[in-house]
C-alpha cells in the first residue's frame, strides 16, 4: 500500500498505557515542539515520506503555554518538515472557546505546507462549542472555508459526519456547497490541481533522511 | 520532558477520578468558562465516550438489565477498567471477569453468560477475512493423506458452552420480545461467520462437539474417528467423521486443510 498522505493529530491520547480515547491538546510551549519534532521526524523516516498533522478542537489552555496554537502548529510543521491538513472547523470551535480570531490562524500558517481541508458540523454547550460532528457545516464556518481558499489555494476536501447522518442526497448537497464556494471563490486554473498535493507523489518526493 | 509527562499525569488522573484535581491549577480561566469548568467538559466527554461503547457492545445486556443497573455497572466498570488499548474496541474486553467477580452480577450467572454470547459475536464479527475451503478441494484430496489430515477453522469459529437458557434470553432480546425466565439448560452453541459477513449459531450435540473440539485443537482425521467411535459404531464412525467435515466446510468454517 502506498498511501498519498497520512495524517494524525497534533495532539496527545493517553500515558502509561492508559487511553483517554480523546484528542487533548499539547501546551505550546518551545519543550513540546522540540519534543513533537524529534518524533515527527522518526515517523517520517520510518514511512519514507511526509505525514500531515492535523489540528484539533480544544476547550482548555495551558498556563504552561507560551505561543499561540498556530505559532506552534506552524513551527512544528517547519522544523519536521512536514505537511499541514488545515481542519476549518476545528480553528472555528477553538478560535470561539478560546477568543481568538481565527482569521489569524490561518494567516499564521504557511500556505505551501497545506494538503488537505476538513470541515464538520458543531454543537454548543452552553457558551462553548463543541466538536460533536453531527450537525451540517454552518454558515461562518463556510465563510471560514471561503477564507482559507483565498489563501491556500484549491486544496483537496474532506467533510467529516460521525453522528445523525443525513439521506446521501442531503450530504451530496453539502459538497455541491462546498463545490460552489470554491468555484466562486478560485480560477478556473487553480481549481483544476492543487499544485502542491501533486508534489506529494511518492515518486517525486525527495524526502528521505538517512540516519 | 518531565513537564509535559506531569501534565499529562494530571490530565489522565482527573479523567480518572474527578477528586484529582491538580491540573486544575494549570488550566487557564477565562470570563467563558474557568479552568475547572473547562475540565468538566472533558470528564464529561470521557464518561460518555467510554459508555456509548459499552452501550454498543453489549446491547442485549444492557436491555436485560435495564436502564438504572446497567448505567451503574458501566460506572463501576469504567472505574475499574480504565482503557488500555489503543482501540475503543477492546475496551469492554474484562466484562465477563467484571460479571464474574461483582455484586449483584455474580449471583446472576446468566448475565455473565449474556455478556459472553454478546463477545463471541464481536468476535465472529471482526475475525479476520479468509478464503474459505471448499468441498471439491477436499474430494480432491489423495486417500492416503486422509489419516493425517488436519483443518484450520476460522478465528470467527467459537464454541459457547452454557449452563442456563441464556441463547433463548439473548434471541428474545435481540427480537425486542419479552425474555423467558432462567433455567438451568446445559448446551453447546456454536457461533461462526460466513463470508456474507452474517453471523451464525446453532446449537452442537455431544458427537459432533467432541469431534469439532478434538480437530479446533489440532487433532487429525484418525484421531477423530477414534473419539467417535464412543458414539457410533465402527462401521457408521468414518461416514459420520466425514460428513461432520463436510458440514463444517460447507458452512464456510474452514480456512485450510494439511496434510
Ligand atoms: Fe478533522
Amino acid at each position: 500500500m502506498q498511501p498519498q498522505w497520512i495524517s494524525d493529530h497534533l495532539c496527545w491520547t493517553g500515558v502509561n498505557q492508559t487511553n483517554s480515547h480523546d484528542l487533548t491538546p499539547l501546551p505550546y510551549n518551545e519543550d513540546t515542539i522540540a519534543y513533537v519534532v524529534d518524533r515527527v521526524i522518526q515517523v517520517q523516516d520510518y514511512l519514507g515520506q511526509r505525514i500531515l498533522l492535523e489540528n484539533l478542537s480544544s476547550y482548555v489552555t495551558y498556563q504552561s503555554s507560551m505561543m499561540t496554537e498556530w505559532e506552534f502548529f506552524n513551527e512544528i510543521a517547519r522544523r519536521a518538515d512536514c505537511h499541514i491538513l488545515l481542519d476549518v472547523n476545528n480553528i472555528f470551535v477553538s478560535a470561539h472557546n478560546h477568543q481568538f480570531d481565527p482569521i489569524d490562524y490561518l494567516n499564521g500558517i504557511d500556505v505551501d505546507r497545506v494538503m488537505q481541508f476538513h470541515l464538520a458540523g458543531h454543537s454548543y454547550n452552553g457558551e462553548m462549542i463543541i466538536d460533536t460532528h453531527d450537525h451540517d457545516v454552518c454558515d461562518p464556518v463556510w465563510s471560514l472555508y471561503e477564507s482559507a481558499l483565498k489563501r491556500f489555494g484549491a486544496v483537496s476536501n474532506v467533510i467529516e459526519r460521525d453522528g445523525d447522518i443525513p439521506e446521501f442526497r442531503q450530504l451530496r448537497q453539502e459538497l455541491a456547497i462546498a463545490e460552489d464556494i470554491a468555484s466562486r471563490t478560485l480560477s478556473a486554473d487553480a481549481l483544476k490541481m492543487n499544485a502542491y498535493s501533486k508534489n506529494n507523489e511518492y515518486l517525486e518526493l525527495d524526502y528521505g533522511r538517512t540516519a | 520532558m518531565d513537564a509535559l509527562r506531569k501534565l499529562q499525569h494530571e490530565f489522565l488522573g482527573y479523567l480518572l477520578d474527578k477528586s484529582s484535581v491538580d491540573i486544575i491549577e494549570r488550566i487557564e480561566s477565562t470570563t467563558r468558562r474557568s479552568g475547572g469548568q473547562r475540565m468538566v467538559l472533558y470528564s464529561n466527554a470521557y464518561i460518555l465516550r467510554l459508555k456509548e461503547a459499552l452501550s454498543t457492545d453489549y446491547e442485549r445486556l444492557h436491555s436485560y438489565l435495564g436502564d438504572e443497573l446497567f448505567d451503574s455497572l458501566m460506572e463501576h466498570y469504567i472505574e475499574g477498567y480504565p482503557s488500555q488499548h489503543p482501540s475503543l474496541r477492546y475496551f469492554g474486553q474484562h466484562m465477563v471477569e467484571f460479571l464474574e467477580q461483582n455484586d449483584p452480577f455474580k449471583s446472576l450467572p446468566e448475565v455473565t453468560e449474556i455478556a459472553r454470547i454478546e463477545q463471541a459475536f464481536a468476535n465472529s464479527f471482526d475475525a479476520a477475512d479468509c478464503s474459505y475451503v471448499s468441498l471439491e478441494q477436499l474430494a480432491e484430496l489423495d486417500h492416503s493423506s486422509w489419516a493425517t489430515l488436519t483443518l484450520r477453522f476460522h478465528d470467527a469459529v467459537q464454541l459457547l458452552p452454557q449452563r442456563y437458557n441464556s441463547f433463548q434470553i439473548w434471541q428474545a432480546l435481540a427480537n425486542e420480545e419479552t425474555p423467558p425466565q432462567k433455567t438451568s439448560d446445559d448446551t453447546i452453541w456454536l457461533i461462526w461467520r460466513r463470508q456474507d459477513l452474517i453471523s451464525n449459531y446453532r446449537t452442537l450435540e455431544d458427537a459432533e462437539l467432541a469431534a469439532l473440539t478434538l480437530m479446533i485443537s489440532g487433532g487429525d482425521f484418525a484421531e477423530m474417528c477414534e473419539v467417535l467411535l464412543e458414539h457410533f459404531d465402527e462401521q457408521q464412525t468414518p461416514m459420520q467423521a466425514v460428513s461432520f467435515m463436510k458440514q463444517w466446510i460447507h458452512d464456510q468454517m474452514v480456512c485450510e486443510l494439511n496434510s
